[in-house]
């Protein structure tokens, strides 16, 4: 399903400049006073969540929620946002990296999060709600078994065999500039012999048949379990922090303030080894994220 | 002056990044050109064998398998491929040529029953061999076809070239996906806009061609004496 | 020469389309194959060059079964020219012509010798036409360059499948006149398929004529006329014969019997005039006609004396107005019944536009009816001396 991204990426591409064009002075219309639309990115983590949002709030109030999947990537989420196409989406504290407002360096979790809401809400008009309680960042994974026979415990011990390793990245990794390929190799001091910048689906597929050898993975992405793969400590602290949070347009919040008080009661509820059970459980059991994320609400009486 | 701002970041963009733009550009070009070639090679010799007989089940099959291809999620397709063909240019070489066959050879198809049975009659009656005849007649005369069938495959099998930056490829889709991904649009922007002017060019390139091997032919009914 | 023996041919589907041919076609002779459509005559023709090949019996050329032969070399040994031409659109004339010496791998200095020779030879000049495409030519040139195409290689068997038909007729007449040039020197053995009955007599040495399947009668063409084997026969000669000139001899117009300057006078001639002028032309009647060549009446020499006396009256004064007048372009048919009908001596015929151009008399009709019975029987000699 996933692929679809590449077929309409002509589409995106072009829904991408048009919301450039017309960007500035944040968009109108939509979002009447009963109805609200959750954006998510086209990975199954956002999906899930939304699920959730979608499930509290019609639970608790009269509003219809309507979800839009699959959005190429967080830029484009924001700039739906802002918008107003969406009103509602799952974002993640790193996003600041991605130069939308000029920000202070640092990699404090607590900081970058004071950041992200305080930037958010001045240039873009969004509250950004506090975190579940997890973090999606990304992390260098190995083979089980490679990271048996040269040692590897952290991502400094790879630099003595980073040459002959094959990395496999996401997409956009390479071209990221605070916590990309660049800084890093100057941040560690290394670079490996081969990269391949990748949907990251296929990564793990590649790492499974020993096509790459190391894999940047996203901490709470189940295929690191599915495949067996080996977490390597970022010991120097270079990858920033990546709390996820819901966020919502300030002035539909201010419209349906009801919504605040059902989403909020996922703030600091969701730990990372939950939110990578759920994702297995749709990526891996191929199950529904509707179905998941309602069984996650039962089971912790947030839903009847 | 927010324009001109922008077109200033633009052009230092480019001074920054021609190097990386010229090999995205170049492994686009090559991708699509090795699938289209390898798609052509193929589908031709195909669509030539189905055109000269009637075994209705072989025809079934044939397009049956083309549509398959067709019609198999790129990222399903390339998933399948990397046990086989591994990561990088090669599977995405092989996914793009399979997309390839098909329309390729409906054209060459379409072309070789274009021509007139009476034709084939004639030569066949004056002593054309099989091959000699889809060579020296029906080859000829379905070119158009074929080369339109070409033009057409081309330019959008340039465009699904982007799905190449899924499996490690590069070409100029890793512009424009990582841009997505990292907020920046002068990747988009330069991705895109070098993808279409590829398609134009190559349309224009093989327009030109085709119009070479096939003017003399075409200057039909233009003067018409009468005994 | 070309022989058939007991051949058959049914389709997969059981149709029948050769029942038992029989059939020698002799060297040097233009053999017509002739019938209704689905008869089996261009069946039996493609069976010769073995683009159909027979469900049983043989066919041999000059007794060699061709059975046993490679139906490509087969091929290039027999000239062939189809209906619809069939020249091939991409390759210039020259390229056409040349086709089958190319498949020989003749010399190209032959080839093209050649070439110009044949173009010469159906009067199209090589230096205009060798580097035309077909598209660029008439119709009628088309079909020559499809007849010298077959002979190129100068084969001594031509199979000609309709192959003028789809021609005007005045191109087609002279193809066939061209055809029958060509074949006075080159004495190949053709055999010419076509549903023409005027195009087979006049270019048949022998003519096969073949219904359902099987042949119904075989022979020159005088044999036939005369003798035709059935009602069939009979049928399709008379039918052919009838549609290509029966409203020409048998169906005359008003405006073949009349006579063009029959005696008139115009209406302000005196009374004496006329006399006069009927003791000239030696009739009994005047038609008047006016300034504008309009027809305003009729005086017979009774009416005239009748009022002799009277010196200051004129014609117009005595003349009977016209109750019939015939049309040109009418049927004689017509115009006989309506002069049996009113008792008429005569009648006027006259243009769309009223202006009189002659007269029909019983006289006319009588020696015309004389003039046809007459050329009717030297015509059909003629056709048996074809």
């Amino acid at each position: 399903m996933r692929n679809r991204k590449f077929v309409a990426l002509t589409a995106v591409l072009s829904l991408s400049l048009a919301l450039s064009a017309c960007g500035g002075k944040g968009g109108s219309g939509g979002g009447s006073s009963t109805s609200l639309t959750i954006g998510t990115q086209t990975y199954t983590e956002p999906k899930i969540l939304a699920e959730m949002y979608k499930a509290l709030i019609e639970d608790r109030t009269d509003i219809s929620v309507k979800i839009l999947p699959d959005l190429a990537a967080s830029p484009i989420v924001i700039k739906s946002m802002k918008s107003n196409e969406i009103q509602m989406a799952t974002l993640y504290t790193g996003e600041i990296f991605n130069g939308h407002f000029k920000i202070e360096d640092t990699k404090d979790r607590a900081e970058v999060l004071r950041q992200a809401q305080e930037g958010f809400d001045k240039n873009f008009g969004f509250h950004w709600f506090d975190p579940f309680g997890f973090e999606n960042t990304y992390a260098f994974t190995v083979r089980k078994e490679l990271a048996d026979q040269y040692n590897l415990k952290t991502v400094s011990d790879l630099a003595a065999h980073a040459k002959d390793l094959k990395l496999g990245v996401d997409t956009s990794w390479l071209e990221r500039d605070n916590d990309g390929y660049r800084a890093f190799s100057k941040f560690y001091g290394f670079k490996f012999g081969d990269t391949f910048p990748m949907e990251i689906s296929l990564v793990y597929q590649a790492v499974a048949d020993k096509k790459v050898d190391v894999v940047l993975a996203y901490t709470t992405d189940p295929g690191i379990k599915q495949y067996n793969l080996q977490t390597l400590e970022d010991d120097k602290q270079f990858f920033p922090p990546y709390d996820a949070s819901a966020v919502i347009r300030n002035d539909t919040l201010e419209k349906m303030p009801e919504i605040g008080d059902a989403v909020s009661l996922l703030v600091g509820k969701i730990d990372a080894g939950t939110m990578t059970t759920l994702n297995y459980e749709v990526d891996v059991n191929k199950r529904e994220p509707r179905e998941v994320a309602v069984e996650y609400l039962k089971q912790n009486g947030l839903l009847k | 002056m927010l324009r001109s701002d922008w077109l200033a970041n633009y052009a230092d963009f480019w001074r920054d990044r021609y190097a990386d733009i010229g090999t995205a550009a170049l492994e686009h070009l090559t991708i699509s050109a090795t699938a289209i070639a390898l798609g052509s090679l193929v589908a031709i010799p195909l669509g030539m064998l189905l055109a000269s007989n009637r075994i209705r089940w072989l025809h079934t099959l044939v397009f049956t398998i083309a549509n398959i291809f067709q019609t198999v999620p790129s990222l399903a397709l390339l998933a399948i491929l990397i046990p086989l063909l591994g990561i990088g240019v090669k599977p995405a070489i092989f996914a793009l040529f399979l997309y390839a066959i098909l329309p390729i050879l409906r054209n060459t198809y379409a072309g070789f029953s274009s021509v007139d049975p009476a034709l084939v009659e004639s030569a066949k009656g004056m002593g054309y061999g099989t091959v000699q005849r889809l060579l020296a007649i029906q080859f000829p005369l379905a070119f158009p076809y074929i080369m339109s069938g070409i033009r057409m495959t081309t330019v959008y099998i340039i465009s699904w070239t982007t799905l190449a930056s899924l499996i490690g490829a590069g070409g100029l889709g890793q512009l424009i996906v990582s841009g997505m991904g990292v907020n920046k649009e002068e990747l988009i922007v330069t991705g895109a806009l070098a993808a279409i002017v590829l398609a134009l060019v190559a349309d224009r390139l093989l327009g030109a061609l085709e119009k070479r091997f096939t003017r003399k032919a075409r200057t039909v009914t233009r003067e018409t004496s009468y005994v | 020469m070309i022989q058939f023996t007991e051949v058959k041919k049914t389709y997969d589907d059981g149709r029948e389309v050769l029942k038992n041919i029989n059939l020698e076609i002799q060297a040097g002779e233009i053999t017509v194959l002739i019938g209704p459509s689905g008869c089996g005559k261009t069946t039996t023709m493609k069976l010769i060059n073995r683009l159909i090949s027979p469900t049983a019996g043989q066919i041999r050329i000059d007794g060699e079964d061709i059975a046993k032969s490679d139906p490509v070399r087969l091929r290039r040994k027999i000239g062939y020219v189809i209906q619809n031409i069939g020249l091939f659109p991409h390759m210039t004339i020259a390229r056409n012509v040349a086709v089958v010496p190319r498949l020989l791998k003749w010399d190209r200095q032959a080839t093209d010798r050649r070439v110009d020779e044949l173009l010469a030879l159906v009067g199209l000049d090589p230096a205009i036409y060798r580097n035309r495409y077909p598209a660029e030519l008439s119709g009628g040139q088309q079909q020559r360059i499809g007849v010298i195409r077959a002979l190129a290689a100068d084969p001594d068997i031509i199979l000609m499948d309709e192959p003028f038909s789809a021609l005007d007729p005045i191109s087609r007449e002279q193809l066939q006149n061209e055809l029958i040039r060509l074949q006075q020197e080159l004495r190949k053995t053709i055999v010419f398929v076509t549903h023409d009955m005027d195009e087979a007599i006049k270019l048949g040495d022998t003519i096969v004529l073949m219904r359902d399947g099987a042949i119904v009668q075989t022979g020159k063409p005088e044999q036939i006329l005369r003798h035709p084997a059935n009602d069939f026969v009979k049928s399709f000669i008379g039918k052919k014969r009838m549609a290509g000139e029966q409203t020409a001899e048998e169906l005359p117009t008003v405006d073949e019997v009349m006579v063009e300057h029959p005696a008139t006078a115009s209406p302000t001639r005196g009374l004496a005039e006329a006399v006069k002028m009927m003791e000239k032309r030696r009739v009994d009647s005047l038609l008047i006609v006016d300034k504008n060549n309009r027809l305003q009446g009729t005086v017979s020499i009774y009416r005239v004396l009748d009022q002799f006396g009277e010196e200051s009256k004129t014609v117009a004064d005595v003349m009977k107005p016209v109750e019939h007048v015939v049309q040109t372009g009418t049927s004689l048919s017509v115009a006989l019944q309506l002069m049996s009908e009113h008792q008429l001596s005569n009648l006027a015929v006259v243009r769309e536009d009223g202006q009189f151009v002659g007269l029909i008399t019983r006289g006319t009709v009588v020696s015309h009816m004389a003039g046809m019975y007459a050329s009717d029987r030297t015509g059909e000699s003629n056709h048996v001396a074809v």
